[in-house]
């Protein structure tokens, strides 16, 4: 179940949600302070860090590791080490990374022939091979999970040994981008130990080999002297779940570990000014959307008025301000390196308090309107503090907001359902603009929130367009569609951010294209 | 004593069954576990099928009667999100937990009970009184803040400490120290009015009259006695121990039993959440059992009926 879907996935900040009541974000406020304190006090230093072990603080501890079964966002991001896909998209632009297919072709526009490496070997030493392929291909298709992914792929065919034929559907633009999620098993050891005994004791054909896992304590990897890339640094990985951010802060200043996941933002000026420690960002990891129930019998079915909603947000001041520059401004579905951004659409819904009001009136609402937005305490970054500066704003241009502050399983229930005026959903940076979509469309349109023709078939086209160019236009023309009658509130996306010692050659440069992160890379 | 015993253990049963009714429930009340374990691309019927291969769809009396049935055979069910054995992802995670509880609990008794003899000993002087501030200071604190501020003072200021962890006794100490501060104030401000009430008593002034050293009075004569209802409360705080020791685990990163069912309730893992709370509360309910046994042997009035 490769990709991070974030609403499955047990990320800090949801569980810190989840688990602590408003006094401890008080007392951790507190305490924040008291860190500073300490730290004025002088008597933080460390000793350097020895790259041949790199010892990782996550959020928490995986269920299991296959990844048809977990696919948290820590579990993704331990996968990625121990599993190879057939191709992967790699660091920060990107880059189409072949791995287990050497190379590929299309014979015709719904067939892909994968040629997969020779020799490449799995931990215990046996070869991976098209049998291996279509096994895991078999695998996502059973997952709950992970099916979306390759739910296009109608067969799968082994050629011989090292060639297997994927048919789709139709023609699937987005194929390799999605098969960044499908992580290769091998399917003797997989069938010898039965799917639960090999989520807790798995091999792959990846990078590192799990050494020891000491539940709740401790992941240790390896790296695999057989890698076909080559042996990986450092030796040994050893992985950490510490669920509570202050305690990831304290491991990283006494050198307990050296790299830290999901750092706070009140913490990240401490670190900057610790010459022992560095802040690692990377941007725009998160995409936070709001979607808007359009059905629903309120103002809100007016697209005068989502149009407003979107207009009264002042987003250079909140990500400046509240986020401390840690995101991205949105104003449509898609980033600026995101095939299909759309510099002129992206105007069309920029801060303009003055029309919003307008719009307002027009839409036969001169006394202004009231809305219900659903939140969950700690599903984003500061989610709380930026909704309430949005909840400003909006008052401004006469639109009052009620923040409707839920449980996220409760919040995402909600809007299953259908029953919310404005809510969320998250969802990780992704290689493909149909992966993003598919994303954030599948529940409204499976919903009926927001259905807009346009939109859906835009959506089709922009799957089945091969032509790279081509491609990109029906995008452009789809980020219109979507801020001309916009189904969400378009805010930000946010910064992934993480501490680590400044000795330590880790960098970000390691995403994956399934929003997992290597832990190896220099 | 042994009647005594089987009457009490037998008495367990019903004791866990109504704890299986009211988790199996409140779990249930609570939330849908597809809408966190799928994808938001998943369609309802994606969803309809994930309830249906879990036995979700069932009518609950339905699901409770077949928990129950699997319960008796010990078969605890299996997680919904990664489908192991719940009652050996649990059990997995117990023994740390017993052991930051017991060693919280040792502390709280090696602290907190000396404290309030000495405080009732000496009552009113300047000790009494810094004991019985320091176990309002104490009782007033968070759990949460406590630790993270022993973290910072002992383990990132001193670094007398390691930070967080589960790699030996030293680990252990800020921990235990963290939660034992849970129970301390109550066992300490207990003892001193339990021994204040003993103090004035007839056997007391006897011990005294016979010429006794107030040492044998105090340890002999009246704490046992004074002991007796602060053993109930220690029993009763146990349970309060094992809900503080989700906190504790969680700044700790203690993989105990407490981050894990933490999780497993955030993501509707029914048969986890199950699992824990029930083999949770049949530690509990044994060490109850445990401490009424003490009380027999501290109050021989107890045994005979």
């Amino acid at each position: 179940m490769g990709h991070v879907f974030e609403g499955t996935g047990a990320h800090a900040d949801d569980l810190a949600g989840a688990r602590y009541e408003r006094w401890w974000r008080r007392a951790t406020a507190t305490v924040g302070a008291l860190v500073v304190l300490v730290l004025a006090v002088g008597n933080v230093s460390a000793q350097g860090n020895t790259e041949p072990e790199r010892k990782v603080a996550l959020t928490a501890d995986p269920g299991s590791l296959d990844p048809y079964r977990d696919n948290s966002v820590v579990g993704v991001q331990l996968q990625g080490h121990l599993f190879d896909q057939l191709v992967d998209f790699r660091g920060p632009d990107f880059t189409q990374t072949p791995l287990v297919a050497e190379r590929w072709e299309n014979p015709d526009p719904t067939t892909w022939r994968f040629h997969l490496r020779k020799g490449i070997k799995f931990h215990d030493g046996k070869e991976v091979t098209a049998d291996d392929v279509k096994f895991s291909f078999e695998l996502a298709q059973a997952s709950p999970t992970a099916k979306a992914k390759v739910a296009n792929v109608v067969d799968v065919k082994v050629l011989d040994r090292h060639t297997v034929e994927v048919k789709t559907s139709g023609p699937a633009a987005s194929l390799l981008a999605n098969l960044a999620f499908v992580f290769i098993l091998p399917k003797a050891d997989y069938q010898a130990k039965g799917a639960e005994a090999f989520g807790q004791k798995p091999i792959g054909s990846g990078p590192y080999r799990l050494e020891r896992w000491d539940k709740g304590q401790r992941i240790v990897l390896a790296a695999f002297d057989g890698y076909w890339g080559g042996k990986k640094m450092p030796n040994r990985i050893v992985i950490r779940p510490i669920s509570e951010g202050s305690t990831r802060l304290a491991e990283l200043l006494t050198g307990g570990v050296d790299v830290i996941t999901d750092l706070p933002v009140e913490n990240v000026q401490q670190v900057r000014d610790n010459r022992d420690l560095a802040v690692v960002q990377a941007k725009g990891i998160r995409q936070i959307f709001f979607p808007i129930n359009t059905k629903a019998d309120t103002p809100l079915k007016d697209k005068r008025v989502r149009q407003a909603i979107n207009l009264a947000i002042d987003r250079e001041t909140i990500v400046r301000d509240v986020l401390q520059g840690f995101a991205d401004v949105r104003t449509g579905p898609f980033g600026v390196k995101q095939m299909g951004y759309n510099p002129e659409a992206a105007k069309f819904l920029a801060y303009n308090p003055q029309k919003a009001k307008a719009l307002l009136k027009d839409a036969g609402y001169p006394n202004g309107i009231d809305v219900t937005w659903n939140l969950c305490r700690g599903c984003w970054l500061k989610d709380t503090e930026v909704l309430e500066v949005v909840a400003n704003q909006l008052k401004a241009v006469g639109i009052r907001v009620k923040i409707n502050l839920l449980e996220v399983n409760q919040l995402l229930g909600n809007q299953n359902t259908a029953n919310f005026q404005i809510g969320m959903i998250r969802w990780s940076r992704q290689v493909d603009s149909d992966t993003i979509i598919a994303g954030i469309q599948a529940q409204s349109s499976t919903q009926k929130w927001y259905a807009d023709e346009e939109v859906d078939k835009l959506i089709v086209k922009g799957r089945e367009t091969l032509d790279r160019t081509a491609r990109e236009k029906v995008y452009q023309d789809l980020y219109r569609a979507m801020v001309e009658d916009p189904g969400y509130v378009f805010l930000h996306a946010q910064d992934s951010i993480w501490g680590k010692r400044a000795a330590s050659d880790w960098n970000f440069n390691a995403f994956a294209g399934n929003g997992s992160l290597t832990l190896f890379f220099r | 004593m042994l009647p005594y015993l089987g009457r009490r253990l037998f008495q367990v049963i019903p004791t866990l069954l109504g704890v299986t009714v009211v988790v199996f429930l409140l779990i249930r009340v609570s939330g849908d576990p597809t809408q966190l374990l799928l994808p938001e691309t998943a369609t309802p019927e994606d969803r309809d099928l994930f309830r249906r291969q879990h036995g979700l769809d069932r009518p609950i009396a339905v699901q409770y009667a077949h928990f129950v049935g699997n319960l008796f055979r010990g078969d605890l069910g299996r997680s919904l999100v990664d489908e192991r054995s719940a009652l050996d992802a649990v059990l997995e995670r117990l023994p740390a937990t017993i052991e930051l509880t017991a060693a919280a609990m040792l502390v709280a008794v090696l602290v907190g009970i000396p404290a309030g003899i000495l405080a009732a000993v000496r009552r009113g002087s300047l000790l009494d009184r810094l004991a019985m501030l320091g176990a309002l200071a104490g009782q007033s604190m968070a759990t949460f803040w406590i630790g993270i501020l022993l973290i910072l003072l002992f383990a990132v200021w001193l670094r007398w400490f390691p930070v967080s962890g589960r790699d030996g006794p030293m680990h252990l100490v800020l921990p235990a120290v963290t939660l034992s501060l849970y129970m301390m104030p109550l066992l300490a401000r207990m003892t001193r009015s339990s021994m204040l009430e003993v103090w004035h008593q007839d056997f007391v002034r006897t011990a005294r009259a016979k010429g006794l050293r107030e040492r044998t009075i105090i340890l002999r004569h009246a704490l046992k006695a004074a002991l007796i209802p602060v053993v109930t409360v220690l029993g009763l705080q146990f349970g309060g121990a094992l809900a503080g020791a989700i906190v504790t685990e969680s700044v700790f990163a203690w993989p105990g039993v407490g981050t894990f069912v933490l999780d497993a309730i955030y993501k509707r893992d029914y048969p986890v959440v199950q699992a824990a709370v029930l083999v949770v509360a049949t530690v509990y309910i044994l060490t109850n059992l445990l401490i009424d046994l003490l009380y027999v042997a501290l109050d021989p009035r107890i045994r005979e009926p």
